[in-house]
């Protein structure tokens, strides 16, 4: 086990996985089980001047249990503190939609592209797996549908559209009839079907 | 308009359990209070669902006047019956901090673990504006359910079959109980719109309610400054801090269940108020978390028992039966558009595959013993429970309960691949504990007050008590 004194104080970053488990290193499980050990002879050697064996082992396990949690608290809220701080200094004063924004950086600054030229349905292409399912969950109550007016394509390394054709490709999808209606970027537009 | 979202249903649990407990004079204010936030926002959202049901659109309006037109009915009856209805602040401080017979130095540390404990909860109500929702199932599973019931304005009852109940939705589990979408729904019907920061500011109400439920036992167990270090060692856990920040359903279930234990532990003590409400804070968590079956359940088996040893009288048993159950009807609603709809129990993409990993049971005791998450609580809890000699009755009922719960979970890592899996990931077991975390507090209060207790009664010093054995052996010569 490799014993960091610096690793004292770490704390893992909020994240989708902190949400599980916050976990601690090994440095820090160590510290406080001999945190533990030593505070409850010193407190078991001292009541033993004054109870029977069987009392001060009570007192001692509960001068520990309050010390130790107290500590532990301390530790806690350190890192409690600096997620805090940290996130007040990323999402202080801003907006709903600036936090967003910031959180999920051009992905978000896409839905909103979105959301002003789709008053419908959509169909959405992605090669990744997170990044259609969050933008699914901002673009509701419109849903994803197979056969819909608008195609949304995300992040997706076979998706192709021929400006000249106006045409969109992808492995064996092929729509015909399709102009864009917004070009976010390279990788991230909306193409609208036009009425046969 | 939040603000007002969180006060209507809150107003609403107060009065109705100033009518409940109108016979109950040891219920301070603050306790009520407590209890008053989790029992109105419960029954708020099984109405939402029943007028769902009834295919009442869900506006505004509509699901403001049932909850407003409870809360006259309530006012007119507790006027009527002159019903007490602002019992006396019970925190206490005040006779803490002007008794002469306390040191200072006791009541310098209460003021110091009060501000701490202050802090943590103003810095969670801060830390939740501060993000918008952020977490995968958070809004995947929760949310999603909740925008879509905005926007329709109802449950998506008569809607296509791909479309029905919000199914199909990114990941939403169309099985999963409706508390956590409805409390989003109606912030987002108070708010004018689904915002992703204010939808989720129910959550750390209940963090604070559940500070305030288990200072206001462990102080009436122990005492005030115990009861506040207790409480800081409580909120020491940064997976409980976390969950108040999301929009999760695992600490309003975490509340419901303790509530209920609280509700058990005050009946079985002869308050008989208190079984109306066990089973109105277990049909609420019926209506959070599918996995609240699994403590309700034995909750219910176990007060069942206790009433049927503790009374000999016929009718006062059926009689207290009836108090515990006729509320559990709250849930039958869920229940049956539940399972006459198919949607079973847990994730629909569970399959249910049997499988035997006895192996896990290592694993899971070095996480438990890995200080992760939960404070020093749940490492001291067995040594406690060693130390604390024989259980009391009422202990014994409700650790029982925790202990088929823990039973649960096990079997269900050990036999069930899917969520064996899932423990293989470390995506289940933590945050299975926290909604179980809270009642194993309270158990430790418990095992706390009998501890101190015995150390009070063996304090007579060793050298007074020779002498005594002394003169034995003189006599016995």
């Amino acid at each position: 086990m490799d014993f960091n004194l610096q690793n004292l104080l770490s704390m893992p970053s909020i994240n989708g996985i902190t949400i599980n488990d916050v976990q601690l290193s090994s440095s820090v499980v160590s510290f406080f089980y001999t945190l533990i050990a030593i505070i409850f002879v010193c407190s078991f050697v001292i009541s033993l001047k004054k109870y029977t064996f069987l009392s001060a082992l009570k007192k001692g396990v509960i001068i520990t249990f309050f010390s130790a949690g107290i500590v532990y608290s301390i530790h806690a809220d350190i890192g409690w503190s600096t997620w805090l701080i940290n996130d007040n200094r990323v999402f202080g004063g801003l907006g709903t939609d600036e936090k967003l924004s910031r959180m999920e950086a051009g992905l978000y600054d896409f839905t909103l592209a979105v959301r002003k030229v789709i008053d419908d349905d959509y169909v959405l292409f992605s090669s990744d797996i997170y990044l259609p399912l969050r933008m699914e969950y901002f673009l509701l109550p419109h849903r994803k549908r197979d056969q819909a007016k608008y195609i949304v394509v995300l992040v997706d390394k076979e998706a192709h559209y021929d400006q000249v054709t106006h045409t969109f490709t992808r492995g064996d999808v092929r729509i015909d009839q399709v102009v864009p209606v917004l070009v976010f970027a390279n990788d991230a537009y909306v193409l609208m079907r036009q009425p046969s | 308009m939040t603000a007002i979202a969180l006060f209507l249903p809150t107003l609403l649990g107060f009065l109705a359990l100033a009518v409940v407990l109108r016979n109950e004079h040891d219920t301070g204010l603050v306790e009520r209070l407590c209890f008053s936030y989790p029992l109105g926002t419960g029954l708020l959202t099984i109405q939402m669902f029943v007028l769902g049901l009834l295919r009442v659109p869900l506006t505004l309006v509509n699901t403001s006047l049932p909850i407003v037109a409870e809360i006259v009915l309530l006012s007119v009856l507790i006027v009527i019956q002159k019903i007490t209805i602002m019992p006396k602040p019970s925190f206490g401080f005040r006779d803490e901090f002007l008794s002469t017979n306390i040191p200072r130095i006791k009541k310098v540390a209460l003021l110091l673990f009060i501000l701490w404990a202050g802090a943590k909860l103003f810095s969670v109500f801060v830390e939740t504006g501060l993000r918008p929702i952020f977490a995968w199932d958070a809004w995947a599973n929760w949310s999603v359910g909740a925008k879509l019931f905005y926007a329709a304005k109802s449950l998506l009852l008569d809607s296509p079959p791909q479309d029905f109940f919000a199914s199909g939705a990114v990941l939403r589990i169309t099985a999963y109980p409706l508390h956590n979408p409805m409390m989003q729904m109606w912030i987002s019907l108070w708010n004018g719109g689904f915002d992703e920061v204010l939808v989720k500011f129910w959550n750390p109400v209940y963090l604070l309610c559940l500070a305030g439920c288990l200072y206001i036992m462990a102080k009436k167990e122990l005492n005030a400054l115990t009861a506040m270090m207790m409480l800081v060692v409580f909120l020491g856990s940064q997976l409980m801090s976390y969950h108040a920040i999301e929009a999760y359903s695992d600490l309003a279930l975490s509340t419901y269940l303790l509530l209920a234990a609280i509700s058990f532990l005050y009946a079985m003590r002869g308050r008989e108020a208190f079984w109306i409400l066990t089973g109105v804070f277990s049909a609420e968590a019926l209506f959070t978390k599918d996995e609240a079956l699994f403590f309700i359940a034995p909750l219910c088996i176990s007060a069942v028992i206790y009433i049927w040893k503790d009374s000999i009288d016929r009718r006062r048993k059926q009689y207290e039966i009836i108090k515990l159950a006729a509320p559990l009807l709250l849930a039958a609603p869920w229940y049956f558009f539940k399972f006459s709809h198919a949607l079973g129990l847990g994730a629909n993409h569970i399959k249910l595959e049997f499988t035997f990993h006895p192996e896990i049971i290592l694993p899971a005791l070095q996480q438990l013993y890995s200080l992760e998450n939960f404070n020093v609580i749940i490492v001291f809890f067995p040594l406690l429970l060693l130390l604390g000699g024989k259980p009391s009755q009422e202990f014994l009922h409700i650790v029982l309960v925790v202990a088929s719960y823990v039973v649960f979970f096990v079997a269900l890592y050990m036999f069930t691949t899917f969520y064996y899996e899932h423990f293989s990931r470390g995506t289940v077991f933590f945050r299975n504990i926290l909604t179980y975390y809270p009642v194993i507090v309270l158990l430790t209060i418990l095992l706390l007050k009998r501890i101190f207790l015995a150390i009070k009664q063996a304090e007579t010093p060793i050298a007074v008590a020779v002498p005594k054995k002394k003169k034995k052996r003189h006599r016995a010569r």
